[in-house]
């Protein structure tokens, strides 16, 4: 385990340290694919407006 | 003291504003009102504005999540829950928080019992019995002081010893995902950060039109606004249901909650980034909270949060006019965050007078400019909804109907109404024809008129939902109303109560929202 810099160091399990990688690595796809998906909802929006704006 | 400089220099502009109107020729003063009127109805659209450039960071926040900075780091961990007669939670949330995914010798579980009346002492005196290394029962002689007073026994006795390397506070009825304190003390490796929160959604089984609501606003105001707040670099409220903070952070803000407000998380928020320290929100720790099933019950509990908001506005005047030591906490964009909510029933009612000066001094102008203003919620409002989708899909599907109507029906008849109007008055006028009514009838213009001023009128509107929930009778009413008049405008209803009861100096009350056991944490995958 690596310690926070204010704290002391502490032996850790293996394991511990795998799962804070691949959380690490699935939150950071979720956060991904949020902007991804903001970034669909903007440019959806934008067409939207401009379909808009021609029809009425 | 600053306030009343800020009020009086807000009046000298307003008499100036007069003085220069009066002394003015005839045909110039009309256009000098009708600019005020035009100012006094986009003023009422800066808290749409807010929201729209809250939203519009939200995608950015894979860059601010500060994942990269992160080492794996498991503190020793001092849990401390506030108790006063929760026999009905207690146990469920004891046993959740030691079966969490966590290494189990670096966990403790302080439960302040503030002097329960309710089987809450044998029930925490039972579970330290079953794991006295774990779970420790602090007991309160005298209780009923508030919540504040009840976690600072815990602080106190978490803090007496070198064993805390962080403190986690939670609420009584909170339950916590598997992951979710680890997701939580992974960003305290990074040595700027002091406290973490996590996102809190309702979990309440068989859930209301009123809990669906809630879930609804939570993904709005927590995981959507707070990601926002983490992409600005500064929290306004770390959740109280779910505050993790460094021993060092505790010991920076004095060792203490603060006991004079009854937004003591919120003033905790302020303090640690006032000590220098950064406040974060984690998304992916998810814990799960019961929340009030009827009207009545959830506008005690709001107004709480009201009132304290208002208090800690004046308590950190200083924080609004000086920026020095809050750091981005004194930045624009929570300043404009904060503000826009707290000033929100204002500005909607300057925002009704303004329309409605317009229309009589110009009803076309009056329609164009209530037109861009609606428009401009319309467009905000889609946005919103569908940014809602794609930040808490399973949330916001269970709650789909509450997303669509959460500004209320008329409103989005209004939006509907500017948006298209030839299609909307076409169908009104066969209404009111149906009805036997000319469409340019006195009762037409009235309604005319009450459109125009609905963007304040929807408050009082939903305040009537809150009136409808207290009296036996007319309790069948009450979602009728939520739904007419909105939920967004209920809760305008509570801060519009909460400045008049602060006011009035009303004695401040801690009032408990009663919860019954009842949430349960589901599985991955009704999430």
């Amino acid at each position: 385990m690596t310690s926070s810099p204010n704290e002391e160091p502490a032996a850790l399990d293996p394991d511990w340290m795998r799962v804070f990688e691949t959380e690490l690595a699935h939150d950071d796809r979720v956060e991904r694919r949020l902007l991804v998906r903001e970034l669909a909802i903007v440019l959806g929006l934008c067409l939207v407006v401009v379909a808009w704006s021609i029809l009425i | 003291m600053r306030l009343h400089v800020l009020a009086y220099a807000l009046l000298n502009v307003l008499a100036a504003q007069i003085a220069v109107f009066a002394l003015l020729p005839r045909a110039p003063r009309r256009v000098d009102l009708t600019l005020f009127c035009i100012a006094l109805v986009f003023a009422g659209a800066t808290p749409v504005l807010a929201s729209a450039l809250q939203y519009l960071v939200i995608g950015l926040h894979r860059f601010h999540t500060g994942y990269r900075r992160l080492t794996p780091f498991y503190p020793r961990t001092a849990i401390v829950v506030p108790a006063w007669n929760e026999a009905a939670v207690i146990g469920t949330t004891i046993d959740q928080l030691l079966h969490m995914s966590y290494p189990a010798e670096r966990l403790r579980v302080y439960v302040v019992d503030d002097a329960s009346t309710d089987a809450t002492p044998d029930i925490v005196r039972a579970k330290a019995l079953d794991d006295p290394e774990r779970v420790v029962h602090i007991r309160r002689v005298e209780g009923g002081q508030g919540k504040a007073h009840t976690l600072n026994a815990g602080i106190d006795r978490a803090l007496a010893d070198d064993w805390a390397q962080a403190i986690l506070i939670i609420d009584a009825d909170v339950l916590f995902e598997k992951d979710a304190l680890r997701k939580m003390t992974r960003h305290l490796s990074d040595r700027t950060v002091g406290a973490v929160t996590a996102y809190i959604k309702e979990g309440t089984p068989n859930a209301n039109y009123l809990n669906r609501f809630i879930t609804y606003e939570y993904i709005t105001a927590q995981a959507a606004a707070r990601r926002a707040q983490n992409v600005f670099g500064a929290l306004a409220c770390l959740a109280g249901g779910a505050q993790l903070h460094s021993r060092q952070n505790m010991i920076d803000i004095g060792g203490r909650i603060d006991t004079s407000t009854l937004a003591e998380d919120t003033v905790t928020t302020f303090k640690t980034q006032h000590a220098g320290n950064r406040a974060v929100f984690e998304p992916n720790a998810v814990v799960w909270a019961e929340e009030p099933k009827d009207l009545a019950a959830l506008w005690k509990q709001r107004m709480r949060w009201g009132r304290g908001n208002v208090e800690i506005t004046i308590q950190f005047a200083h924080l609004w006019t000086q920026s020095n030591g809050f750091g981005r906490l004194a930045g624009l964009p929570i300043k404009m965050l904060w503000f826009s909510v707290l000033l929100m029933p204002i500005v909607m009612f300057g925002s009704a007078v303004g329309l409605i000066g317009l229309y009589f001094i110009n009803a076309g102008t009056a329609w164009s400019v209530f037109r861009a203003l609606w428009i401009w919620s319309l467009l905000v409002y889609v946005f919103q909804t569908a940014m809602a989708f794609a930040v808490d899909p399973g949330a916001a599907k269970r709650s789909w109907f509450q997303a669509l109507t959460f500004p209320g029906i008329v409103s989005l008849a209004i939006m509907a109404h500017s948006a298209c109007p030839p299609i909307v008055d076409a169908t009104l006028a066969r209404w009111l024809l149906a009805l036997g009514l000319e469409p340019r009838s006195n009762l037409a213009v009235t309604l005319s008129l009450a459109m125009y001023a609905w963007c304040f009128l929807c408050i009082p509107a939903a305040y009537v939902g809150k009136l409808c929930a207290e009296h036996r009778t007319t309790k069948w009413l009450t979602p009728f109303c939520v739904y007419i008049a909105g939920y967004g405008p209920f809760l305008c209803a509570v801060t519009f109560a909460a400045y008049v009861q602060e006011l009035m100096n009303k004695q401040a009350v801690w009032d408990k929202t009663i919860k019954t056991g009842a949430v349960v944490v589901p599985d991955a995958a009704a999430r």
